[in-house]
């Protein structure tokens, strides 16, 4: 049984460490497999690290293996609920007991009827682990990721936040009205060949092109932050700062009786510092909507200067107008001249059984270009992924 | 002091600097001493990322070199620049002895005219123990200072074109840490060990409260922590971090407080919270709810 498996030499700070090889590399080599097709992101460098860790911690404490594999697998907050549930499905299959070493006579056994010792022979149990892990682990983050913000207990919003911050949103891209010198394109850039061949006299040995080059359009995000929406603003002004974080040309307002740009608070780099700044400056916070009111602000002032004609517009808002419902369709309409895309974004639409009937949405529905329901990581996710074809 | 030979003595040296880690991050750190890779800690603010270093060195007798990163943190700031006025006093100098043309440009651009900053110091240490490397908040840094980190971190080299290579004869103990206010980009992680500093449990935090502040009485400290424990779960902007648990039991040692009072709670919200809808949330009635809650444990 011994003469099967070879030893192998671990080499560490403290000196070199002989390992049972065949049976502990199989097992290291094949946990490193369950946690890769469990949606890990783990690669051979990794696997040989945790090798040696496990040469320098042995078997003796089930708990120091698990936290060494997760020093080493996990590379991401996220991530974590996926090892160690993947680390005790794997480990709990190999035996009851908690310490590993207890279990290393029965994976010789195994293995002497598998016939070579150091090749890991494909397990069939393996792909019910990996199933298993699989769906505890992603249930748990579709879950978050599909879940309405209101509903999220504190730590999981940021989780949530974390999500909406890590996203990279497709920009809207523009024609640019100037084109750039390039390697290759359409036209020769002939002033600047001519330029550049003084140098040699007249002669333009180095040939360059006009390429026409694309730029992101300008995105506005006009959001609603009164009382009805609260537990949505926070969230929709994080998906502002993702924006914002993709480079973007980006206007950021919000309303609740009067519309406040809050544009210079976002660039701020962090999220959090960025919307610090945003509660700090804003003082309707949770008050009453004047809808109407705000869009016909954002038309007067700040159209021409921060809108622009290449715009797209994303207003998100519930609709409970507490004003004139005629003045808001007046304004949308103006709005929607005078910008590329008019989005309008309801977290509430998201719920089951939602019909637009608030006055607000009845009246501003005909000027918009679309109507998205957004309430949720996944739903942004997917506005964010289709903005390009805006 | 030699390396702490497996993980129980690592985390009792640890416990020796008044630093109460528990078991995970007692191994990771054990093992990115072991293997000698750099250990990214990651998690909330005031979790106590940043002590992890300073407790590390004082534990190996180790120096400690800091940097703290910012957005536009560059390679002059953070490796090395030339000491330009110097130089060009040099320069005047050889020219009024009439050695300018002479001299030549190595002579400017010698060690002798090189700012050393933190990653050169980290590099160029002679010490009997390798030092530790404070890259504090990475995720503060630009992308492209990341990947200049990712090639200092795997050759523990860098070129200076004027003088050549300088590479640490013994590698520097590497600790990152990161508010996540950004991802850290991938192939930096994978050359690092990585751990998410958990707010601590009330054990813990317990423990931590009395090796840090050894003059707060248990009755209170215990009182302290539930109500931290508890004001964590609730709906904060931002949630109080063990540093702040331990400025508040000193503001409430201070005081002369024998136990958590409604009053005394509600005076001292701004030391445990950051955040102005935070204070007036837990003025306006929170605090006496949360209050009542650890109480009743």
């Amino acid at each position: 049984m011994v003469g099967e498996s070879s030893s192998l030499q671990v080499e560490t700070p403290f000196g070199t460490v002989p390992v049972d090889g065949g049976i502990f590399l199989a097992n290291t080599l094949r946990f490193a497999r369950i946690l890769r097709h469990s949606g890990l992101d783990v690669d051979s460098a990794q696997t040989a690290t945790f090798a040696r860790a496990l040469a320098l911690l042995g078997f003796d404490r089930r708990g120091d293996v698990r936290a060494a594999g997760r020093a080493i697998f996990v590379r991401r907050r996220e991530d974590q609920r996926l090892y160690l549930a993947a680390f005790d499905l794997f480990w709990r299959r190999r035996g009851a007991s908690s310490a590993l070493g207890g279990q290393l006579p029965r994976i010789r056994q195994d293995e002497r009827r598998a016939g070579a010792p150091d090749t890991p022979r494909p397990e069939e149990g393996d792909q019910e682990v990996v199933v298993a892990v699989r769906a505890e682990a992603s249930s748990a983050m579709e879950v978050l990721r599909a879940a309405d913000f209101a509903t999220l207990t504190p730590e999981e919003s940021r989780d949530a936040q974390a999500m909406l911050d890590a996203l990279r949103p497709r920009l809207p891209m523009r024609r640019a009205r100037r084109s750039r010198v390039e390697r290759s394109g359409h036209r020769p850039a002939t002033r600047r060949m001519l330029r550049h061949a003084l140098g040699t006299g007249g002669e333009a040995l180095d040939w360059r092109w006009l390429r026409r080059s694309l730029r992101p359009r300008p995105i506005v995000l006009v959001c609603d932050i009164s009382g009805s929406m609260e537990r949505y603003s926070r969230f929709m002004l994080r998906f502002a700062h993702a924006l914002q974080r993709s480079g973007a040309p980006l206007e950021v307002f919000v309303f609740g009786t009067r519309l406040t740009r809050i544009t210079r608070e976002l660039r701020v780099r962090s999220a959090d510092a960025a919307l610090r700044q945003v509660s700090e400056r804003v003082v309707d916070w949770s008050g009453g909507t004047r809808i109407g009111e705000s869009v016909r602000q954002l038309n007067r002032r700040w159209v021409r200067r921060a809108v622009r004609s290449g715009a797209v517009v994303l207003l998100v808002s519930d609709g409970w107008e507490r004003g004139d419902p005629e003045l808001l369709a007046r304004e949308m309409a103006t709005l929607r001249r005078s910008c590329h895309r008019l989005i309008w974004i309801d977290p509430l639409a998201a719920r089951p059984g939602f019909e637009p009937v608030t006055v607000g949405l009845r009246a501003a529905l005909p000027h918009v270009d679309e109507f998205v329901a957004a309430a949720s990581v996944a739903s942004l996710e997917e506005l964010a992924g289709r903005l390009r074809g805006m | 002091m030699a390396h702490p030979a497996d993980i129980d003595a690592l985390q009792s040296a640890f416990a020796a600097q008044g630093y109460v880690a528990d078991r995970d991050l007692a191994t990771a750190i054990f093992l990115s001493l072991a293997l000698g890779r750099p250990l990214l800690l990651e998690g909330e603010a005031g979790v106590g990322k940043t002590e992890v270093a300073r407790t590390l060195s004082s534990v190996l007798g180790a120096q400690l070199i800091r940097l703290q990163c910012y957005e536009g943190l560059d390679i002059n700031t953070a490796v090395y620049e030339w000491d330009y006025p110097r130089q060009m006093l040099e320069i005047r100098l050889l020219e009024a002895r009439g050695e300018a043309r002479t001299a030549a440009t190595r002579d400017i651009f010698s060690e002798e005219f090189l700012i050393r900053r933190p990653l050169l110091q980290a590099l160029e240490s002679r010490a009997a123990e390798a030092p530790v490397l404070l890259i504090d908040e990475v995720d503060r840094a630009d992308e492209e200072f990341e990947a200049f980190l990712l090639e200092l971190l795997s050759d523990f080299a860098v070129s200076v074109p004027e003088i050549g290579t300088i590479r640490a004869e013994r590698p520097p103990r590497v600790i990152l840490t990161s508010n996540r206010t950004r991802e850290v980009h991938d192939a930096l992680k994978r050359r690092c060990l990585y751990h998410w500093i958990d707010y601590p449990n009330a054990a813990r935090e317990l423990a931590i409260l009395h090796s840090r502040l050894p003059a707060v009485p248990d009755a209170l400290a215990r009182e302290i922590v539930g109500f931290i424990q508890r004001l964590r779960g609730a709906d904060l902007t931002k949630s109080p971090g063990v540093a702040e648990t331990l400025d508040w039991a000193a503001a409430l040692l201070a005081l002369g407080a024998n136990h958590l009072d409604e009053r005394q709670v509600e005076q001292t919200l701004g030391v445990l919270l950051k955040y102005q809808e935070d204070v007036s949330a837990m003025r306006s009635g929170g605090a006496r709810t949360i209050l009542a809650e650890s109480r009743v444990v």
